[in-house]
């Protein structure tokens, strides 16, 4: 039955390391028989890092669409591919073509933003005939909501991270009416999330779901960490971008080094902000004693490798979705100590498989990093703890049945 | 390559530099090609954010090269000069010459405090500035219920995340975004303002700082970079360490409930800019650098 429905999920780029969760979704998806289609800007051109068969590249690379935008850097290609796109779905799909046209000059006196590239960009997703569009954030979907008209689509929106953190919606002045008014169905990763939506004007009876990340759980098979293990090692994965927080959490090492100057703290991932972060880690003298090491990318086969290596997870995020990596730490048995950003209180069981901490304190941080320094018996409890947490909660294969489940339910929504 | 030979075209079509000063260490390593060309004297500027963060820069070796091959650098505080050996350069071909602004634009204007006190800022939106840290000690501050506002002036890539932290910090009544705007409306807040407060993790000089003392407005301030070689602590203006909100926001406390010491602290900050930081002085120094080369 569930074959039929026709998926189209909307990204920025794809694949990408650090949407992983779109990745396993759609693989997931494919598996359970829905038609799945992944509209993206851009692709990605390293595909090996996540460990995918060959015959999974195939099936995605089938279902992968690419807007012409992808080859704006040459424009002789730009111009052959917007051409045939231009001519193919105007002789094939005269009726949608004109519609689109027409709504988006509307869109383009409204807002001014650039015609040819959101005209462009929206032709891919004629002639598809989806029945569902999924706009994978919801920060995105200002510009996309006409389609939903032209395409007669139902359309859901996924809220992965507090809007606010990006400037879109002080771009447009009716953005949460527009896309608050369009969306037939919400899917929110924490309750955190859908309470600050409530709180910029959903309407409290549309549709939504919870549906929590999840991981796949046979790839982080934790080992008996042994006892009396010196120097602690710290860790923390993630982009290294302004939202996650890095500068706080460095200054927290530091506090933790004056106590316990041997302390090693390995930080994984890339990002915009790896200069601010290594500056503080300067500043502070520990990327000089070696006690910061910052590790770069690593590819995901890696990372149970390295949470196996250390003895806490740390994540002061500013602002957080949810935060895979925490889910991933608490699958390799390592206590969390994490801010109260986003819906991190919803991932760890505060003072059962970690601590959480204000977001931005520091001092408080510090403070329950030498707890768990400090109380050796405490720390492998709490890692235990949250091996079980993510085996109750943060499973790939109950995730699959919620998204299965989500999108039936939409699909039997009343236009 | 090519995109080089067309950069240096217009140094090669008029043969009559003495000298070419490159403003940044950055641009004076992109430059540095033309030193061999034309056989010229070559000078370049160190200001600040190449140098700062050097240790952790990927092209470090470049910029060393370019200040190794040079034949005079300029740096804007003691600080960096200390920096600069340390790396190996012989300290006979580097001038300290301090930034300097024009006085006379600042002589004349008169303060004309809010009732409410203003805090103001002034600067890049960018991670060196230390801004997450000042919100932090302004959110401090409206724990311990003093009143204030805050204007931050300037843009940046961090104009957003900024934004998000003022409301995730419930500070939207009190602080504000102001974005980019023409220096003679600094002036206009500079008038309105109590007190100045420069965050940064690292500076060379602060050109902002020193135009709010010559406003006669008191600067607290990070002890970073070559600042401490402008501010004396508690006679011109007030030091604090760097990424510390809470000794910040204690400073900043105190200045705000004391209306007396700001203006003694203004007044002083003056007299520093007037005697020290003059711009007929910089121009001076330079001009007599320039002449011993040749």
């Amino acid at each position: 039955m569930s074959c039929k429905i026709k998926i189209g999920i909307v990204v920025q780029q794809f694949p990408v390391s650090s949407e992983t969760f779109i990745l396993t979704k759609v693989l997931g998806l494919i598996e359970q028989g829905f038609d799945v289609r992944i509209f993206a800007t851009y692709k990605s051109k390293n595909w090996e890092k996540f460990g995918l068969s060959l015959n999974q590249i195939c099936e995605l690379k089938k279902r992968l669409i690419i807007s012409p935008l992808a080859y704006k850097n040459n424009l002789v290609i730009f111009c052959l591919v917007a051409t045939r796109l231009v001519l193919w779905n105007f002789f094939r799909y005269p009726y949608f073509f004109v519609k689109l046209f027409y709504q988006e000059k509307v869109f383009y006196k409204a807002n001014q933003t650039s015609f040819i590239s959101y005209f462009l960009y929206k032709l891919n997703f004629i002639g598809h005939k989806l029945d569902i569009l999924h706009i994978e954030f919801d920060f995105q979907a200002y510009g996309l909501l006409n389609l939903k008209k032209i395409l007669g689509c139902r359309l859901v929106l996924s809220g992965r991270g507090d809007i606010t953190r990006t400037s879109v919606p002080y771009l447009y002045k009716d953005f949460y009416p527009a896309v608050f008014g369009a969306v037939d169905y919400y899917h929110f990763i924490s309750y955190y999330l859908r309470d600050e939506a409530l709180k910029k004007g959903l309407n409290q009876g549309k549709p939504w779901k919870l549906v929590e990340p999840a991981i796949d759980l046979n790839l982080f098979n934790p080992k008996v960490r042994p006892l009396h293990r010196t120097p602690i090692t710290l860790i923390s994965v993630g982009r290294l971008s302004w939202a996650k927080g890095y500068e706080f959490m460095i200054d927290a090492v530091a506090l933790v080094a004056r106590k316990y100057p041997d302390v090693q703290y390995l930080v994984v991932g890339d990002g915009e902000y790896s200069e601010a972060i290594q500056f503080a880690a300067y500043q502070h003298g520990l990327l000089q004693r070696g006690c910061v090491q910052f590790l770069g990318l690593i590819s995901r086969g890696k990372i149970p490798d390295y949470l196996q290596l250390a003895d806490i997870m740390i994540h002061g995020a500013l602002e957080e979705g949810f935060c895979n990596a925490v889910i991933e730490a608490q699958a390799m048995e390592l206590p969390v100590v994490c801010s109260d950003a986003g819906g991190l209180p919803e991932n760890i069981a505060n003072s059962v498989t970690g601590f959480v901490v204000q977001r931005r304190d520091a001092q408080a941080m510090a403070n329950k990093i030498i707890y768990l320094i400090e109380n050796e018996e405490e720390r492998i409890l709490m890692g235990k703890a949250g091996r079980i947490r993510a085996l109750q909660r943060f499973d790939l294969i109950k995730q699959k049945q919620a998204f299965t489940e989500m999108y039936l339910e939409v699909s039997q929504l009343n236009q | 390559m090519l995109r080089n030979w067309i950069k240096f075209l217009p140094f090669i079509n008029k043969r009559e530099w003495d000298i070419i000063h490159a403003e940044f260490l950055g641009i004076g390593y992109s430059y540095l090609g033309i030193k061999h060309l034309l056989n010229i004297k070559y000078f370049v500027s160190s200001r600040g954010s190449e140098i700062n963060t050097i240790e952790i820069n990927p092209q470090k070796h470049q910029l060393v090269k370019t200040l190794q091959d040079c034949d005079g650098i300029h740096v804007v505080s003691e600080k960096m000069l200390d920096k600069i050996i340390k790396l190996g350069i012989p300290e006979d071909k580097i001038l300290v010459n301090r930034p300097a602004i024009n006085f006379s634009q600042y002589k004349n204007l008169s303060k004309q405090e809010t009732n409410i006190p203003l805090i103001l800022s002034v600067g890049r939106l960018v991670w060196i500035k230390g801004l997450d840290y000042l919100l932090e000690s302004f959110r401090l501050l409206k724990d311990k219920k003093i009143s204030f506002r805050a204007v931050i002036i300037g843009d940046g890539p961090l104009f957003s995340e900024l934004q998000y932290s003022i409301s995730d910090l419930q500070l939207d009544e009190e602080v504000q975004l102001i974005g980019n705007i023409p220096p003679h409306k600094v002036s206009n807040w500079l008038q309105k303002a109590s007190i100045f407060v420069l965050s940064s993790h690292e500076e060379g000089i602060s050109n902002a700082a020193l135009e709010a003392m010559g406003a006669g407005v008191a600067v607290v301030s990070t002890a970073c970079g070559g600042m401490d070689e402008v501010i004396q602590h508690r006679k011109n203006g007030l030091l604090v360490p760097i990424r510390n909100p809470v000794v910040l926001s204690n400073e900043l406390g105190s200045l705000l409930l004391d209306p007396i010491r700001r203006k003694q602290l203004g007044k002083e900050a003056r007299i520093t800019i007037e005697n020290k930081f003059d711009l007929s002085r910089q121009t001076q120094m330079f001009e007599a650098f320039y002449r011993n080369e040749l």
